[in-house]
């Protein structure tokens, strides 16, 4: 079983070695290769990754975190990996949690997402504001395919051979995670979400600000929608 | 019938935009399907400069009592169309060159590797 880790790195100059590194401890009965998606950064990252020798794709310019994630799945694609999981380069991520994603996909689902929201174990922080926004997008994904998904905005997902496939060859270019959960549901393809615990960001910015909040919901509540009405063919 | 004055002034500037338009189609800056769509569009402002009865009949037909609102409308119409097409253009020409980043860096990766 081949395992791919993806990390879309944008301006992860402080992250990205410590990430790589904490991935290479984690003990596994798998094979785990990794790839870095260096996303046009603008500060070292290109060259810690060249001078650490780690494997990185370097996209000629800056494509955004959909762009990027989705070079990951093709590269996946081409090299025929098994299981690819999706894993952020600022040190969010628990690598801890891997392996029970791979065993979800072994279970026999297709997605597993690692979500923040789904029990006693979620100490994570978040604002009203946030917690609000996710539970409308989750009720809108319930409304759209009629599956509770808890941590709808969730980057920390791992993918089966199948859908490793699907996400090559179309993958949404801004705030992808939502409506790609909604086209794998619709595609008939098993959802499933473990608990995990994320850290809070290690350096890098986050980018909230009160409008653009409101542009993210409302472009992400969309692209739900349409991702519900333009799946239903293809089940 | 228009002032002849004011005839020749507005067929001087329609021809040297249709001129201009033609310059850039043989400078291989604009392609022909796009100075087509310029070239209709400069023709019916000839007519219409030339032949203006042809708007006051359209007009009563279609009941807008100016001519004047008439063009406003059908102006504001064309340019909402073209900015419509023109995004769209702009969208598929994103995925497109997404796509070729994503294979250029993938086939960089791999010439690297086999070094």
């Amino acid at each position: 079983m081949k395992v791919l880790v993806i990390i879309p790195a944008y301006n992860e100059e402080k992250n990205i070695l410590k990430t790589v590194n904490n991935l290479k401890e984690i003990k596994l009965d798998h094979e785990l290769d990794y790839v870095i998606i260096n996303d046009g950064s603008t500060d070292q990252t290109k060259k810690i990754c060249e001078e650490n020798h780690l494997n990185m794709i370097d996209l000629p310019f800056n494509l955004g975190i959909g762009g990027a994630v989705q070079t990951g799945y093709k590269y996946a694609y081409y090299h025929n990996y098994d299981i690819a999981i999706q894993f952020d380069g600022d040190g969010q991520h628990d690598g801890n949690y891997i392996k029970d994603l791979i065993s979800e996909i072994e279970k026999g689902n297709n997605v597993a997402i690692g979500s923040r929201f789904i029990s006693e174990l979620s100490t994570f922080k978040s604002s009203k504001m946030r917690r609000l926004g996710k539970d409308i997008l989750s009720f809108l994904i319930k409304l759209v395919t009629g599956k509770k998904i808890y941590d709808p905005t969730s980057g920390f997902r791992a993918v089966d051979k199948e859908v490793i496939k699907v996400f090559a060859n179309d993958y949404p270019s801004d705030y992808p995670e939502p409506d790609t959960i909604v086209t794998v549901i619709k595609k008939n393809y098993k959802v499933s979400e473990i608990p995990v615990k994320m850290n809070k960001r290690e350096g890098g910015k986050s980018s909230i600000n009160p409008l653009k909040s409101i542009y993210y919901m409302i472009k992400v509540s969309l692209a739900i929608i349409i991702a519900g009405a333009s799946s239903k063919k293809n089940s | 019938m228009l002032p002849w004055e004011l005839v020749v002034t507005l067929i001087i500037f329609a021809l040297i935009f249709i001129l201009y338009v033609w310059h850039r189609v043989i400078k291989r800056n604009l392609s022909i399907k796009y100075a087509l769509l310029w070239l209709v569009f400069c023709i019916a402002m000839v007519i219409a400069i030339l032949i203006p009865d042809v708007l006051k009949i359209i007009c009563d037909f279609i009941g807008i009592n100016t001519v004047s609102n008439f063009i406003f409308l059908i102006g504001f119409g064309i340019l909402l169309f073209i900015t419509f097409v023109l995004t769209e253009i702009v969208s598929t020409q994103k995925a497109k060159i997404t796509a070729l980043a994503q294979e250029i860096a993938i086939m960089k990766h791999e010439e690297k590797k086999d070094e």
